[in-house]
């Protein structure tokens, strides 16, 4: 009997922390914190849409881990940015992983952006088989079959075209060099303009 | 001393008779097909959108699913978790990466590992059984049909009976030091762990494998061309890791190879009645079959 009101205990206890962090973290993204980190939701909302015309990009419904990497990344520099990274470096590593996991299980209403037909075959052609004339494997590859994310590499379906083309040339010019074994800087330096668009446009029409 | 030499000989071709009615003879299959000429490719597949209308169209088409999408044929045909296009990337085109249209025109052809004249046919039967560790499609099924017209349309204006540059693997040269499981873990871990796992165990999204197994009982079983280090470390060099080509050095794909094939995978379905018998039989070169590895000896298979 005693034994069964620890574990119920315990399960409570277990419960309110979990509550507690959940709260910490929708507190920080709501108010920023007092070491200047600016509230995460004036650019990316409180349930993590983000701004498809500002290039803020999805974050809600993302892998906690891979967020949690971002914003380390961003820290150390080898993902630059003049927005996120003051951000990152004022907040704590508890802190840091109170908002990316409030924002792992957000599930924003993202509307699929439509585009030219034309042009979302052509990136879909991309997306599911690559370009392999010129080494560029099939996103969907390493993505997962309908760019929903797998392991360590996150989900792109869904995602904000805008933001998808600027990641792109981040890589290609090195402001961004954080993605494992250089797969995507090696991918990025092999596509063009217009290929990148594409597959941006039909990545944005996608269901999350 | 004559006598002695001749009756040592006798005795000797005497055993030599008795152990080769005991087992069957060695069949290890390490001759093969004539190599890719060097050089730039010489042929290019028709694309996609030339398949024709009607009920050939139709077949190649799905043939074509059924090389991309391998898995609607497990527990019927195929008994793993690999596809068709883990090992012939995409789609069955890349040259380097035993595309199908340098296979087609190859066919009939005698090989080592059967010991006869092989048909397309058969040759695609002889993938199920061993990559994909199943019970291959019956000749005249719909499946083996249409997977071979998926072949011959890829080959369209191939010549026949030509090795083109771009068929099979290109083969890498033997490096310096010999194969090294243990360097190849290093290897393993820095390059390939990320896509397939830290036990080569692959990775799945929605019940379906995204990236393969390389070992383990969803993985290619013991008599694959794949569990081969030579013809492993040949695949990795120009097509690993994904996107990134010729970054590995041949020390390192051969390390890896030998790594990967280093551990224990579905049993080889020609076993004979011991791993001993098999491996003389079957796994003479470039493969770790009957090597003791940790305590265990490699071959037993997985459940």
């Amino acid at each position: 009997m005693f034994v069964r009101k620890l574990g119920l205990a315990l399960a409570l206890c277990g419960v309110t922390v979990a509550h507690a962090a959940d709260e910490g973290g929708r507190a920080i993204v709501m108010q920023g914190n007092a070491n200047g980190a600016t509230a995460c939701i004036a650019c990316h909302g409180l349930d993590g849409a983000g701004n498809a015309a500002a290039n803020f990009p999805r974050v809600g419904g993302m892998d906690a881990a891979y967020l949690r990497k971002q914003l380390l990344d961003n820290r150390n520099g080898t993902r630059h940015s003049p927005i996120m990274t003051p951000v990152a470096q004022a907040l704590s590593d508890a802190e840091l992983q109170a908002v990316t996991t409030y924002y792992s299980k957000q599930r924003p209403q993202v509307v699929p952006v439509s585009a030219d037909a034309e042009m979302l075959a052509h990136g879909e052609r991309i997306a599911t088989r690559g370009i392999w004339a010129r080494e560029i494997p099939a996103c969907f590859s390493c993505h997962a079959p309908g760019g929903t994310g797998i392991g360590a590499f996150p989900a792109i379906a869904g995602q904000h075209a805008g933001y998808i083309a600027q990641q792109i040339e981040q890589w290609k010019n090195g402001g961004r060099s954080n993605d494992a074994l250089g797969l995507m800087k090696a991918v990025s330096d092999r596509l063009t303009p217009d290929e990148t668009a594409a597959v941006a446009a039909y990545l944005a029409s996608l269901k999350p | 001393m004559k006598k002695f030499e001749t009756m040592l000989l006798i005795g000797l071709s005497l055993a030599a008779f008795q152990l080769h009615a005991a087992a069957p003879k060695p069949a290890d299959y390490q001759v093969e097909l004539p190599a890719a000429p060097s050089g730039p490719r010489t042929f290019t597949p028709p694309s996609d959108e030339q398949i024709p209308e009607g009920p050939f169209g139709d077949m190649v088409r799905y043939g074509r699913d059924l090389f991309i999408n391998t898995d609607q044929l497990r527990g019927k045909y195929t008994n793993n978790g690999m596809r068709c296009v883990n090992c012939h990337l995409d789609g069955g085109r890349k040259p380097d990466s035993a595309p199908l249209w340098g296979a087609y025109t190859m066919y009939p052809a005698y090989r080592k590992k059967t010991d006869r004249v092989d048909t397309m046919e058969e040759r695609i039967q002889g993938c199920f059984m061993f990559s994909m560790n199943g019970t291959p499609p019956p000749a005249g099924s719909k499946e083996l049909t249409a997977l071979l017209s998926y072949h011959h349309w890829l080959s369209t204006g191939a010549p026949v009976g030509v090795a083109l540059p771009g068929r099979g693997y290109p083969k890498v040269a033997k490096p310096a030091k010999a194969p090294d499981a243990e360097r190849g873990r290093v290897v393993y871990e820095a390059q390939c762990a990320l896509c397939h796992g830290a036990n080569g165990e692959g990775q799945m999204a929605n019940g379906q494998y995204v990236f393969p197994p390389l070992w383990g009982k969803d993985s290619y079983n013991w008599g694959a061309g794949m569990h081969r280090i030579n013809t492993a470390a040949s695949f990795i060099k120009a097509n690993m890791p994904l996107g990134k080509a010729g970054s590995l050095s041949d020390q390192e794909v051969w390390d890896v190879a030998r790594f990967i094939n280093s551990h224990e995978r579905p049993a080889d379905p020609r076993a004979l009645k011991t791993i001993a018998e098999t491996d003389e039989v079957y796994h003479d070169e470039n493969c770790t079959y009957g090597d003791h590895v940790h305590g265990h000896t490699l071959g037993k298979g997985t459940r």
